[in-house]
């Protein structure tokens, strides 16, 4: 009897539990924020996620890394099919080809019921993530590029830092000594998504030419001339002619690569370039120090791009309120403690106190400009990408000269303004 | 009384439609996951590549436009080009140097020393390694052991006083394919000289030793007898291997993204790039099909070729 009493009661207990369970569960929201940066760079975003979980029990989040080149086809792959992570990372550039296609929430509600940080005007290249003036990712981290270098092989060499792109070939002729050691390092690869592709567009916009611009509202056209283009071509074909950067660097696209990262370290590059959190890893693996400084300037003035991450939600999430909670702790100065990126809102930005080698980023920043110019244009940013790295990849394998080179940049760029336009 | 025999009980028609459905029933669960993982996706391929469709709008049926995608990309400069990376120096050169080489090897470690030794294990062991490292493994060694300036290659080289500074074998368009093709052969070499040494080892011992007898010497044996018996498999491996290589994606994109420039640009990363970087779907699906295209055709001839005597 004693037994059969226990039984009931545990069976009882059971189904308490079974019916019970669903709705516990449902109390318990699980997220999923996928993002791309290097696992190398993520300890202090985990730390900030960790934070996060222990202090909201009820929205426990799980942080996904993938590699960034591939992020983007797979969001436009997994979004269509109803899945995909509830908060995504994404570079500035994707934000409006993903809301285009819907594949991603507009925030306009979320933003409506409980505005972020200082509020959207706060946040730096916001017109990037907006459609149709509708607001589809948040700005979250921005930077921009710098010169770096080793001011002890600039000394020794008797070298002042370089002003503009003609004194920096002077510069790195004088610091490369045909022993290894070179004045200039740059990914100089011709994969799509090469770190060429910033280099170009700095020496063209700094020396008052573009790839393509809006000449007049919603008409658009190339701006470079053949001229210009195979004039950019020979200026950084002139380092591995001239034997101021190494050979080995025409296979080498991230800025990231540890030819770059390294060789500053070693002292095998004496100059490079890079943005805040590639410096900060160089500055890790080095033993003495390095310096930052401000981008050559060209013939009409001195400029960067402005780069950076924005934050948005998936639409097929089904705790979308959730979300824009963990979202505006990404973008909170709280994150920022631990997260080593620097923030894409004024105010926050205002508030940090910068290392004095990054000198050369505080410099650079009120000079940078989005690559809002090319992203409204009718030809994906991509292609341009690609088709710029490939043929400055054949110039400097000798497989075109600039001036073949810069017709086949010309025509295919008009072949793709005719086809986005159409 | 006598017992007249009864005719078996006459079956049901239910059970005679059951009998005949039942090879049918037993391979549907084959065929339908063919049909989903393999058929499916080739049908959508084919219908992608007459649409023009976003990678964004995936979801969505694109914009039909008939044979729109195949007349671009065969009229596209840069198809040629890398129609001619992909058959040449992709997988005419590498599928011949791994035939040739695997052949060798296959002759070598059938030899009966290793066996005698007890060392056949050993050795069949040690030339699976380069099979049993991913793909992606295999390509960023060789990377760094082909680098100009830290690499053991030109370590070696230097070291030897054949070159004073390091070669960027990846960079300079003379050395490229070289660099490719001598890691795609290093990986991939294991799987012909395995499958020929079986081969190798299913020739009865008796046909040999009854040629030299008969006073045949050994180039006479290998190439009268273990040639012509060895040409099934050869056939097979060399089928296989040029399709699997023609296809490849792998070793180029990881090696050299096509570059520099668009020197080793093939088929498989035009794909790709029109595709993902382009953001064409079914342009990129079209480069796709003709790829198989040519594959189907290739089979189609070598089969004639290879089995028309039989």
């Amino acid at each position: 009897m004693k037994h059969a009493l226990w039984r009931h009661a545990a069976l009882m207990a059971t189904g308490l539990v079974a019916l019970t369970a669903p709705v516990l569960a449902q109390d318990h929201v699980n997220l999923i924020f996928r993002q791309f940066d290097p696992p190398t760079e993520t300890a202090g975003l985990q730390a900030a996620i960790d934070a996060w979980n222990t202090s909201h029990p009820d929205i426990q989040v799980r942080m996904e890394t993938m590699a960034g080149g591939d992020t983007l086809a797979q969001l436009a792959r997994e979004i269509p099919a109803g899945a995909g992570p509830d908060i995504q990372h994404m570079a500035f550039v994707w934000t409006r080809d993903l809301a285009k296609s819907n594949l991603l929430l507009d925030l306009g509600p979320l933003i409506e019921a409980e505005a972020p940080g200082a509020g959207t005007d706060d946040f730096l290249a916001l017109e990037l993530a907006t459609l149709d003036g509708k607001i589809y990712g948040m700005p979250w981290s921005a930077d921009t590029f710098a010169m770096a270098y080793r001011p002890d092989l600039l000394e020794a060499a008797g070298v002042t830092l370089p002003d503009t792109w003609d004194e920096l070939a002077t510069a790195a002729q004088a610091l490369s000594n045909g022993d290894g050691q070179y004045g200039l390092c740059f990914p100089a690869g011709s994969a799509p998504d090469s770190g060429m592709w910033t280099l170009v567009n700095y020496y063209l916009w700094s020396n008052g030419s573009t790839l393509i611009d809006e000449t007049a509202p919603g008409t658009w056209e190339i701006v470079a001339s053949a001229e210009d283009i195979a004039a950019a071509m020979t200026y950084f074909n002139g380092f591995f002619t001239a034997g101021t950067a190494p050979e080995s660097l025409i296979t080498v696209n991230s800025w990231g690569d540890p030819e770059l990262i390294g060789g500053l370290g070693r002292g095998d590059c004496a100059i490079t370039f890079f943005p805040p959190q590639t410096f900060r890893a160089a500055q890790g693996q080095s033993e003495l120090p390095l310096e930052t400084g401000m981008i050559p300037a060209g013939s009409e003035m001195r400029i960067s791009h402005l780069g950076g991450r924005a934050l948005g939600i998936n639409p097929n999430s089904k705790h979308p309120e959730q979300a824009w909670a963990f979202m505006r702790y990404l973008l909170s100065p709280e994150t920022f403690k631990t997260y080593n990126q620097y923030p894409a809102q004024e105010s926050v930005l205002d508030a940090l106190d910068f290392p004095e080698n990054e000198q050369g980023y505080v410099d650079m920043l009120p000079q940078a400009r989005t690559f809002e110019r090319y992203i409204s244009s009718p030809i994906a940013v991509s292609s341009m990408t690609g088709l710029i790295n490939r043929e400055f990849g054949a110039v400097f394998s000798g497989q075109r000269s600039p001036e073949e080179a810069s017709q086949i940049v010309l025509d295919e760029l008009a072949a793709l303004l005719e086809r986005g336009k159409s | 009384m006598t017992v007249l025999p009864t005719s078996a009980p006459a079956e049901e028609p239910a059970q005679i439609l059951g009998k005949k459905l039942e090879p049918y029933l037993l391979v549907l669960p084959a065929m339908l996951i063919l049909a989903f993982f393999f058929a499916g996706p080739a049908v959508y391929n084919i219908a992608l590549a007459f649409q023009e469709l976003s990678l964004f709008d995936l979801g969505r049926e694109g914009k039909w436009v008939g044979f729109a995608n195949f007349a671009e990309v065969l009229t596209d400069p840069s198809t040629g080009q890398s129609l001619i990376n992909t058959t040449l120096w992709l997988t005419i050169i590498t599928v011949v140097l791994r035939l040739a080489l695997g052949l060798g090897l296959a002759l070598l470690l059938n030899a009966t020393v290793f066996s005698r030794w007890k060392l056949g294990w050993l050795v069949r062991s040690l030339i699976l390694v380069p099979w049993v490292t991913p793909p992606v493994v295999a390509v960023a060694a060789w990377k760094w052991l082909l680098d100009a300036r830290y690499g053991v290659v030109n370590q070696a080289l230097m070291g030897l006083g054949l070159i004073d500074q390091g070669i960027p074998f990846l960079a300079r368009t003379s050395t490229v394919w070289g660099a490719i093709e001598t890691m795609l052969i290093w990986r991939e070499l294991p799987f012909v000289v395995i499958t020929i040494l079986a081969a190798l080892q299913s020739i009865p011992s008796e046909l040999r030793e009854a040629a030299r007898i008969d006073g045949a010497n050994e180039f006479q044996i290998q190439t009268r007898i273990v040639l012509p018996l060895l040409k099934p498999v050869l056939a097979v491996i060399t089928l296989l291997t040029t399709i699997w290589t023609f296809n490849n994606f792998v070793y180029v994109w990881l090696a050299t993204r096509g570059g520099p420039g668009d020197y080793t640009q093939v088929l498989a990363t035009q794909m790709y790039t029109t595709s993902f970087v382009d953001y064409r779907m079914g342009a990129g699906a079209a480069v796709g099909v003709v790829m198989s295209l040519i594959m189907f055709a290739f089979a189609l001839v070598y089969f004639f070729v290879i089995f028309r005597e039989k």
